[in-house]
């Protein structure tokens, strides 16, 4: 075939111009470290190296979670353990109290640390975490959730756990609501509780005294109490209320239309508590009997037993203020011991889940290595031999375009 | 003597010429198109006698242009594929970069979105923690919207490379026909010269006009070549050029003469550098701009639905996380009237995003029937499958919905042969922004707080499912109204009560009784979105006979329900056409409960029954003989009162067993049968001694005992409440218990609960409004957990996974037109070898002609010489 000088030089400079080509691709694969530079290197590469470093990335955030988990769950635990420490302290100080050879003086001084250590329960209770919030106040992390008003205990936290995701199906609980770790404890006799309406206007309240009766109260439960001030249906002055079972608002017997006295004791179903304060006329209160005694109400009412029981006038009472105080301090170990287990159980799974995360990732990065590394031994070895192929097409080039008839003429 | 001079002068001349030739080939050597070029020469013939010697030297018949006019189609042909595929690919590489490379990703911005938003959930009362969304959001938004940037920068750069291409076809036409004009109007019978050069100028400039279309020539007689490009389009006739334009929306405009009214010729453009580019720019450009607006959508809309369902830090719901891509500049911007349409005055188009995880990516087309009026197809616009096809039927405004999106058509007039573009996502990446701004506004609590009552019995446990709607009436701002309690009445049976008054929950009129659970199923726990109640209210439900009659022993006349019919129908829920209907009937004094059987068995209806009667009196006076009271056959003597009645009848074990429980407060005492079935009360005694009875009508009714002639009784029958799923509707035969045309009460609260667990009878929940609920992160949890759902398009994927197909899809084109750009690249270089093999210039050939020629030249003067030699001696024999 017959060639024109013009595609002798052409085909060279295109020969060339392909080699120089492929060694900037491999140049620029060795001074990247990526096999993959461009997504038309390999395109399913490139996907599949979007999706592994998302899954990577992933997993970081789950162990970063877990980490999160891990300070939460551990707060709650120390916190928990000191909750602990103290509860032993004053299942001492009972027992001390109960003993014999002991002067009213020195009861009183037991009652004193007993509200020392009522304060600190209180104070540990209503802890915060790192971010100002409560530990233990469920969701409602800004409202301080225990609430101490003498031997009132006030719960304002909610029951809400929140939930971590530390793996694509694990929610982690990093939190328990102070409702179920220090106030859902079972206790050794009935108690109850009150609460004001919200749409109250008076500014009267109800202060529970004491369960005169803890038989009756049994019975009566889990019946409760509702108690309205002058229904606008009744006769009767400002200062009458009505005391109805909750359930059916049949009207407990006796206790329709009375006089109201400020601080006169109310005696129903074995439950004494007292009004004070002024009522509005429409004002309801809703007492709450339960089988259940907070911690807090418990070591409450140990000191305010100790501080008003007569030991030699009212022996039986005081016995079994000692008897229920210590049964109840045993269920309130034994409900922070089982959160506290729980937590535990929970921190294991938090670092096995971590160290699983781990140990992914790793194997997901060597995958991802494979896919977008370059093979240093094979691209280096490449490049020389492009670069030789380069030369070698050059000289080549150097050497037919000098050849011309027109050298020797 | 003569003849030899002549003959030598021949030679002389002739050699000269192929010496000029020879050196026009070696100066040409390197001139793009040049055809190298020979001279023909024929040798003379002198006129003279036959039979002795008739050479008379030769003479140069032409200079011939050794071209060979199939090679040169070829190359022209090999220019055009290739100029094609190399524009087509040098844009791609433009592109490649902004999906896949180091720090460019989008997909890293979408993994620390929601990352953030899972440290977030970490301390959701953080505010730094929540600015860091808010951080992450913005970078996600600029990201997006800066590949959108670059995406239109490429799109205006291609329209200017498009423009100057045309600009440069325009010349080459002209330069054509000026090349026409003039072989037009030369003498054919003159060979090489001029000619010669005009026709490999020609050739150049169809091969150059080659790189930017697609040409095709045709002979046009007198030398003239009439040239068309891409799908047939006439560019040159004879000496008349037509001109391409780019119109102000970037099409192709062709005007067949100067002046002349143009046409769109855009999809007739193939080949070239301008089909390349055309290519690119409506089709993978545009496909690529549309799949990262399809995931921008989604990713927007998913957030700001799940958003707007959760708590800020202050209590309120959540607002526009995004910016909402349904805004009415957005919509109006999806829809474009296509040329030539007849546009009715006020008539407007709205393309509506409704649900992000269907949205596909494609362009579509509306479509107006030319013949039927009204008639509307919408065809994807890549392969005009028609994806929804329908009639309008008159309304104003009205809706076509298709693969996620809804049209609103507003102004009645849309004219038959309307055409236009719908498209959903185009610019949606761009359209992405940030709507909020104050990190406490990020809602990541829930709006619901569900409290387990402190006495429960059971393990049963109640879950947030969902808010379908935070605009229902029930929520308010800071709290429900009402607030609900549910309240087991058996391990699988429940009511919903108003709990507006915690200490004594209400029934809802009409009421949520006894809806059931199944422990294990997901069913939602409240009557669903769209579920409506119709109670039986007829005058003759639970009502009294106005006089009780007497019995000797405890028989019963029944509840005195007359027999009835319901009749329900269906409509579609979705379209609204009718289904076909259905009834059901049952005899006279059907209890209750049978009749909600009977209800009940029809689709879409769940019926359920309760049965209640009022004591307000009681009278006891033992005048005579104590009273006794018979409620379902199990007596109760000498009742004192109806608090003691009331305890006595809930501790009958028979009574308990059939679901009849007592409550009374002193004044008045209700029976009620769970179950629905009647109610029946006997009374014996002295005629002083009585009950006063309270029908569900308000009547009243005293029931005295009848001495020694037996009991008097009254037999109640209940109610039936039916709950009826979205598009069924009941009517009653107005004969007393159904109403003709009863009253639909609206259900449902807006969100769904689930239950979990064993409840116990008795035990109770509480749902409230979650104030304060600074530590809550539910809403974030299901917000972040987007990072990982499969949510957008069939078969679903996450959105980082939608990010990672684009990006293997724009890898596999850019790979794919590398590899046709460098098998185009062989195959010009194979024809231009070609056709260079025998037009190309090569020197060494030319250096042999320069010494051939030269010693032909020297050897012709030598013949002069010869003749002058020959004269010389001549002359000197004469001399």
């Amino acid at each position: 075939m017959r060639i024109s000088t013009a595609q002798i030089q052409q085909s060279g400079i295109t020969d060339m111009q392909r080699l120089n080509r492929e060694l900037a691709t491999t140049q620029e694969q060795i001074a990247s470290g990526r096999r993959i530079v461009r997504a038309s290197d390999d395109p399913v590469g490139a996907a599949k190296i979007i999706s592994l470093k998302r899954d990577i990335e992933q997993r970081e955030t789950f162990i970063r979670n877990a980490s999160a988990a891990e300070t939460a769950l551990s707060l709650e635990e120390s916190a928990l353990t000191r909750v602990t420490d103290i509860v032993q302290r004053v299942q001492e100080l009972a027992l001390q109290s109960g003993g014999g050879g002991l002067t009213s003086q020195d009861r009183q001084f037991i009652a004193a640390e007993i509200d020392e250590r009522l304060l600190e329960l209180k104070e540990l209770m209503n802890g915060r975490g790192p971010d100002g919030q409560f530990l233990f106040a469920g969701n409602k992390g800004a409202t301080s959730p225990f609430e101490v008003d003498g031997t009132t205990i006030r719960y304002r936290g909610d029951e809400g756990q929140r939930q971590l995701q530390i793996d694509r199906a694990l929610y982690l609980q990093i939190g328990d609501p102070g409702s179920q770790v220090f106030m859902d404890i079972p206790s050794v006799s009935p108690s109850f509780q009150v609460d004001r309406h919200q749409g109250n206007r008076g500014d009267a309240d109800i202060i529970p005294v004491a369960v005169t009766d803890s038989e009756a109260l049994g019975k009566f439960l889990p019946e409760n109490i509702v108690l309205d001030f002058r229904p606008t249906s009744e006769a009767g002055g400002l200062t009458n209320f009505t005391v109805r079972r909750a359930s059916d608002g049949r009207v407990i017997e006796g206790l329709e239309n009375i006089a109201y006295q400020p601080g006169s004791p109310i005696e129903v179903a074995g439950m004494q508590f007292k009004l004070d304060g002024h009522p509005a006329e429409g004002d309801r209160f809703t007492v709450t009997t339960t089988q259940d005694q907070s911690l807090l109400q418990t070591v409450a009412n140990l000191a305010e037993g100790l501080k008003q029981i007569d030991v030699d006038k009212q022996p039986d009472e005081f016995r079994k203020l000692i008897e229920e105080s210590l049964g109840n301090l045993k269920h309130a170990t034994d409900n922070v011991l089982q959160v506290q287990s729980e937590v535990g159980a929970r921190l294991n799974t938090v670092s096995s889940v971590q160290s699983f995360h781990a140990d992914q990732n790793l194997a997901t990065q060597a995958l991802l290595s494979e896919v977008q590394d370059v093979d240093y031994a094979e691209a280096v070895s490449r490049l020389s031999f492009q670069s030789f192929v380069l030369e070698a097409a050059q000289q080549a080039f150097i050497r037919v375009s000098r050849i011309s008839l027109f050298n020797v003429l | 003597m003569a003849d030899l001079l002549g003959i030598g002068v021949a030679g002389i001349r002739i050699n000269q010429q192929a010496l000029a030739v020879t050196g026009q080939n070696i100066t040409n050597a390197n001139t793009p198109g040049y055809s190298r070029q020979r001279v023909d020469v024929v040798a003379q013939v002198s006129a003279g006698n036959a039979s002795s010697f008739s050479g008379a030297g030769a003479r140069v018949d032409s200079i011939q242009r050794i071209a060979d006019d199939y090679r040169v189609r070829q190359v022209r042909s090999d220019q055009t594929n290739f100029s094609d595929v190399d524009a087509f690919a040098t844009r791609m590489e433009q592109i490649e970069g902004l999906f896949f490379g180091e720090g460019g990703g989008i997909d890293e911005a979408i993994t620390r979105f929601f990352d953030s938003l899972h440290s977030a959930n970490a301390r959701p009362a953080s505010l730094p923690d929540r600015q860091i969304v808010l951080n992450q959001a913005e970078s996600l938004v600029q990201r997006f919207n800066s590949v959108h940037a670059r995406i239109q920068e490429q799109e205006k750069g291609v329209n200017e490379l498009l423009g100057s291409s045309l600009k440069r076809v325009n010349e080459l036409a002209t330069g054509l026909a000026s090349i026409n004009e003039r072989l037009g109007g030369m003498d054919q019978s003159v060979k090489g010269g001029v000619a010669n050069t005009l026709l490999d100028q020609r050739d150049e400039l169809l091969r150059e006009l080659a790189e930017h279309v697609r040409v095709n020539t045709v002979d046009a007689g007198h030398g003239q070549l009439n040239v068309f490009i891409g799908k047939g389009l006439p560019l040159v006739l004879g000496s008349v050029t037509a001109q391409l334009e780019l119109t102000e929306d970037a099409a192709i405009l062709l005007r067949p003469d100067r002046g002349a009214v143009g046409q769109i010729i855009t999809p007739s453009i193939t080949g070239g550098d301008l089909g390349g580019m055309l290519r690119f720019r409506d089709s993978t450009l545009r496909e690529a701009g549309n799949a990262l607006g399809r995931i921008a959508a989604a990713l927007a809309q998913t957030v700001n639905n799940t958003h707007a369902e959760g708590l800020d830090l202050r209590g309120a719901f959540g607002g526009l996380f995004f910016g909402d891509l349904n805004a009415a500049a957005l919509t109006r911007d999806r829809a474009t009237p296509l040329i030539g349409n007849k546009e009715a005055p006020n008539s407007a188009l709205d393309v509506f995003i409704e649900s992000p995880d269907q949205l596909t990516g494609s362009d579509y087309e509306l479509v107006f029937s030319d013949n039927v009026p009204g008639a509307w197809t919408v065809q994807r616009r890549d392969g005009g499958e028609v994806v929804a096809q329908g009639v309008l039927d008159g309304n104003d405004p009205q809706d076509i919905a298709f693969e996620g999106l809804r049209i609103r058509l507003t102004g009645a007039v849309f004219n038959p042969g309307n055409r236009y573009a719908i498209e959903p996502t185009r610019n949606m990446a761009g359209a992405l922004s940030l709507a909020i701004e104050d990190p406490a506004r990020l809602a990541l609590a829930a709006p619901i707080r569900l409290n387990a009552e402190a006495d429960n019995v059971g393990s049963g446990n109640l879950s947030l499912q969902s808010v379908a709607d935070r605009t229902h009436p029930f929520f308010q701002p800071g709290s429900l109204v009402p607030p609900l309690k549910l309240v087991f009445t058996s391990p699988t049976t429940y009511d919903v009560m108003d709990n507006s008054d915690p200490s004594s929950p209400r029934h809802f009129v009409p009421p949520l009784r006894s809806l059931t659970y199944v422990p294990g199923s997901s069913r939602p726990s409240l009557p669903e979105e769209g579920d409506r109640l119709v109670t039986m209210q007829g005058n003759s439900v639970g009502a009294l006979p106005l006089v009780p009659s007497i019995t000797t022993g405890l028989d019963t006349d029944g509840n005195r329900y007359s027999a009835g019919t319901v009749a329900v129908s269906y409509r579609d829920p979705v379209t609204g056409a009718p289904l076909q209907n259905q009834s059901v009937g049952w005899g006279p004094s059907a209890s209750a409960r049978e009749i909600a059987h009977s209800l009940g068995a029809l689709s879409g209806v769940h019926a359920r029954a309760v049965t209640e009667l009022d004591i307000t009196g009681l009278t006891t006076n033992k005048v005579d003989t104590a009273m006794v009271l018979v409620v379902n056959g199990q007596s109760f003597n000498d009742p004192t009162s109806l608090n003691k009645l009331a305890d006595d009848i809930n501790a009958n074990q028979v009574l308990a067993k059939e679901g009849i429980i007592a409550r009374a407060d002193g004044t008045r005492l209700r029976l009620t049968d769970v179950h629905g079935n009647d109610i029946v009360l006997h009374v014996a005694g002295d005629p002083t001694d009585s009950v006063t009875v309270l029908d569900q009508q308000g009547r009243s009714q005293v029931v005295n005992g009848a001495g020694s002639a037996g009991y008097k009784h009254v037999s109640v029958g209940g109610v039936v409440t039916t709950q009826l799923a979205a598009g069924v509707t009941l009517n009653g035969d107005g004969q007393g218990l159904f109403a003709t045309n009863p009253a639909h009460v609206g259900t449902g609260f807006g969100f769904g609960l689930s239950i979990t667990g064993q409840p116990e009878t008795g035990d109770q929940f509480s749902v409230t409004f979650n104030e304060d609920a600074t530590s809550d992160n539910r809403n974030g949890l299901v917000l972040a957990g987007f990072s990982a759902e499969a949510v957008l398009g069939d078969p679903p994927v996450s959105f980082g996974e939608a990010y990672a197909l684009i990006v293997q899809d724009v890898g596999n084109i850019q790979s794919e037109a590398d590899v046709q750009r460098e098998a185009a690249q062989v195959l010009l270089e194979q024809s231009v070898a070609a056709r260079d093999s025998v037009s190309g210039v090569n020197l060494d050939e030319e250096a042999a002609d320069l010494i051939r020629f030269e010693q032909a030249y020297n050897a012709s003067a030598q013949v002069i010489a010869a003749a002058r030699q020959i004269f010389d001696t001549l002359l000197d024999a004469v001399r």
